[in-house]
């Protein structure tokens, strides 16, 4: 993983990436950050860290829904291009907070995906 | 139900008060299926969410099982605990301890260990750890930590509960979560399988390290969904999935299916 696996993911998603995939980007990420100093990719690998984890917590039950998936995508796409092309390190660390506080807000359960119209509610038996 | 015979099979002798004989089993393991069909706790591309899930792979599935709500219905939570109560007691002397996996597993745990009248544990969720392998390097990195909860004693032979089986991944994690705990409390302790309520591996966890027993193998138990009111289009296409997900990747099938529920 480098660099180029990270601008892949800002371009595309999680198109052609696996929950395995994101941790070895996440885990980039942060040694990246240490070894750099640059904090913004400390906040993106600890962004990328949460959804590997909440994603295959939902993996022995079928996953996550596609909507929503595309929904990751889409946040994925629309700030992580900001965050790499950013002018400054503090710059990009002040989107890269951003970009993981709207992207942690999306790792929801079951509940949030009935109330978001993704899935029908649990019928309890009469 | 063929793991547990047809209706009218001679009756199990049972050590715990309330657990059924095989024609009852049977029959409480056709409710239980069709409940949870029927109750939403299994959900489908046809009638949930016609665009379906996503799996961590990056596959896509056309169904999903929602147990995280079954503690919820006791009825519904009480069937669970006795079918899997009964499929743990035919190892009856096998093991010595439960052990939860959390986070679901550890309702289950809780009360089919006081079903059976046995100790149990659960394992702690440990944040950035999916795999075995990541347990070791996070072990390596940042040292024992308290893993997993409850007594274990010397020689103890342990049985890993959980809500349901797909791949044995997260099963692997936890049996390197009490192998690593044993060692760091220096006593010696054998994971000598894994029991679930729903199997969902179509057969693969067959090939699991550690024999995996299951109150409901669905796919042997797919048909019970109908009790519940699952169309024959639904039963198939989950049958044919658990056999082979692959024809399922390809995006025109996919298609197909979202523009049939849809």
């Amino acid at each position: 993983m480098d660099i180029y696996d990270l601008r892949s993911l800002s371009k595309h998603g999680l198109r052609d990436y696996s929950a395995s995939r994101v941790t070895d980007l996440a885990t980039w990420c942060r040694d990246f950050a240490e070894a750099s100093g640059d904090a913004r990719y400390f906040s993106v690998g600890d962004a990328l860290a949460a959804l590997a984890d909440w994603w295959s917590d939902h993996d022995e039950r079928g996953g996550i829904p596609v909507q929503v998936a595309n929904d990751l995508s889409a946040t994925i796409t629309r700030h992580l291009p900001d965050v790499l092309d950013a002018e400054s390190a503090s710059d990009g660390a002040q989107l890269a907070r951003l970009f993981r506080f709207e992207l942690m807000a999306q790792l929801g359960n079951v509940e949030d995906w009935i109330e978001a119209g993704y899935m029908t509610r649990h019928k309890p038996q009469t | 139900m063929s793991p547990r015979g047809p209706p009218g099979a001679e009756q199990d002798e049972c050590r715990c008060a309330g657990i059924a004989n095989n024609a009852s089993l049977y029959n409480l393991g056709v409710h239980f299926v069709g409940s949870l069909y029927q109750q939403r706790a299994i959900k489908t591309w046809l009638r949930d969410q016609p665009d379906g899930w996503v799996i961590a792979s990056g596959d896509w599935s056309p169904f999903y099982f929602a147990f995280r709500d079954v503690p919820s219905y006791p009825q519904l939570f009480g069937e669970a605990c006795e079918l899997l109560s009964s499929a743990i007691e035919k190892r009856d002397g096998e093991f010595d301890r439960l052990i939860g996996v959390a986070s679901t597993g550890i309702a289950l745990t809780g009360a089919v260990a006081q079903m059976l009248r046995v100790p149990m544990g659960f394992t702690r969720k440990v944040i950035g750890v999916r795999t075995a392998e990541d347990l070791q390097k996070a072990t390596n990195a940042w040292g024992g930590h308290s893993i997993v909860e409850g007594v274990m004693q010397d020689g103890d032979r342990i049985l890993v509960v959980d809500d349901v089986i797909t791949t044995f991944t997260s099963k692997a994690t936890a049996i390197a979560q009490i192998e690593a705990e044993a060692q760091s409390r220096g006593v010696h302790v054998e994971v000598v399988g894994v029991a679930v309520v729903v199997d969902r591996s179509g057969k693969r966890s067959a090939e699991a390290p550690v024999p995996v027993t299951s109150a409901i193998d669905l796919l042997d138990e797919l048909d019970a969904m109908r009790v519940g009111g699952a169309s024959d289009r639904e039963v198939d296409v989950i049958r044919r999935y658990l056999l082979d997900p692959t024809p399922f990747q390809n995006p025109d099938v996919r298609a197909a299916m979202q523009v049939e529920a849809k």
